[in-house]
């Protein structure tokens, strides 16, 4: 069993193998743990708490050794939302997953998702 | 002297193989085609293999200038990528024109194990360029290729342009029925393949990893190869009836895997034609597609085997 810390400190359990964190201001959301088909629900759960924030994001993927294509996209859709209400998502230290198929399937138009630090090979 | 008529193009896919047995032919297969494209202000694109770009740009004259070159060799290693990656990205470049492809998925170097897929390949263009206002010629080497290429050609291609003129192809089949014989012409993993039985997809992730690193596989590739099998390993645990199984082995320079499931995967064009941009599934088997350097598919009613090869050869 894990913890979330809820967003803006409220706590929740969670069944899944994702442990999620949260920090205030400015909003930072670190993970820990694979991201695939077993734990999409809890990714997308704590990723749609980011939509409304303001400023730039910060989602903490250091502790994630590997995301699947389904939660790249997760990922690739808030940003275009935070982008589109004028925010900005900065994913820090992402797996090679998440960059080699950010790059494969969004690499023409990349210009919403922001990636500080890259992680060598697994 | 034979005169080309391509003004007759009207709405819709004319997808046409064209036989060459020289370079002369082939330009002169080639070069009307893209000048009728040209003055008809269509959007060209000339993909084919190694030297091939080279020689069609030069035969063109200044209407090069006016064509986008790709490099079969590389952009097509795995066939199940050309559709995707290739044509249909060209495609929706240019939304609402016609647009003009000269497209050339086979060539004498190739490996024999890529053979069923670009065929497969040159099948599945006719169902996802239905109804899109697309020339897609294809050129085969009939010196080179084995005699079966061009009888394929024949049952791929609605239409033959043979010595200049475009004539319905007699023997072209329906697109499902040559994937199907693709499916049971696929033999089966050898007797001595290593087996990993999973119901986690991070338990088939474990397994390839240590097996494509200690078989030599480059690091990157190695990642390529793990995002592959989760992919297809995901699928397994959602639409397989839970348990699925991993097999690898090696043949020739290649590391083989197959992922085997009690799914079927009923849409011939799976893995290749992207979904729309906001939704979340379904760009699973298209990652596949684009990171393996071969792709077979096989699935019926009773289950589902995707076999991925990696080329341990640089490059």
């Amino acid at each position: 069993m894990v913890e979330i810390i809820g967003a803006r400190g409220s706590a929740a359990q969670s069944s899944g193998e994702l442990r999620i964190a949260w920090v205030g201001e400015p909003v930072r959301l670190a993970v820990v743990g694979e991201i695939d088909v077993s734990t999409h629900g809890q990714f997308r759960a704590a990723l749609h708490e980011l939509l409304g924030a303001l400023g730039d994001v910060q989602l903490d993927l250091t502790g994630v050794p590997f995301m699947d294509t389904r939660s790249v996209t997760l990922v690739v859709h808030t940003a275009q939302r935070l982008h589109e209400e004028g925010g900005r998502l900065v994913v820090h230290e992402p797996p090679s997953s998440l960059v080699r198929i950010f790059e494969t399937l969004w690499g023409d138009d990349r210009a919403w998702l922001y990636i500080s630090g890259r992680r060598g090979e697994p | 002297m034979t005169t080309l008529l391509y003004e007759d193009v009207g709405a819709g896919l004319v997808h046409e193989a064209l036989p060459y047995r020289d370079d002369e032919e082939y330009l002169a297969g080639i070069v009307p085609f893209v000048h009728a494209a040209v003055a008809a202000h269509q959007p060209v694109l000339v993909e084919v293999p190694g030297t091939r770009g080279e020689q069609v740009h030069d035969a063109l004259g200044l209407d090069a200038a006016r064509v986008q070159f790709g490099n079969m060799t590389q952009d097509g290693r795995n066939p199940g990528r050309i559709i995707p990656a290739v044509l249909m990205r060209f495609a929706d470049a240019h939304p609402g024109r016609r647009v003009a492809i000269v497209g050339e998925p086979l060539w004498p170097e190739r490996s024999p194990h890529v053979y069923a897929a670009a065929m497969q390949h040159e099948a599945l263009i006719n169902l996802a360029f239905a109804g899109r206002d697309a020339s897609i010629l294809c050129p085969y080497d009939r010196a080179a290729l084995p005699q079966q290429a061009w009888v394929d050609a024949e049952r791929t291609h609605p239409a033959l342009r043979v010595d200049g003129r475009r004539t319905d192809s007699a023997n072209y089949t329906d697109p499902r029925a040559v994937v199907a014989a693709i499916y049971d012409e696929q033999p089966p993993p050898p007797a001595d393949a290593r087996v990993c039985e999973f119901t986690v997809v991070a338990a088939a992730r474990q397994f390839a990893y240590d097996w494509a690193t200690r078989a030599g596989l480059p690091g990157e590739r190695v990642t390529d190869l793990v995002i592959a099998i989760s992919e297809i390993g995901g699928n397994s645990v959602i639409h397989g009836d839970g348990g699925a199984s991993l097999l690898t082995w090696t043949q020739d320079e290649w590391l083989v895997c197959e992922v085997r499931d009690r799914g079927h995967i009923t849409d011939p064009l799976a893995g290749r034609l992207p979904p729309p941009p906001m939704t979340e599934s379904g760009r699973g088997l298209l990652m596949v597609n684009h990171l393996c350097d071969l792709v077979q598919l096989k699935t019926g009613p009773t289950g589902t085997a995707i076999r991925l090869w990696m080329s341990l050869l640089p490059g």
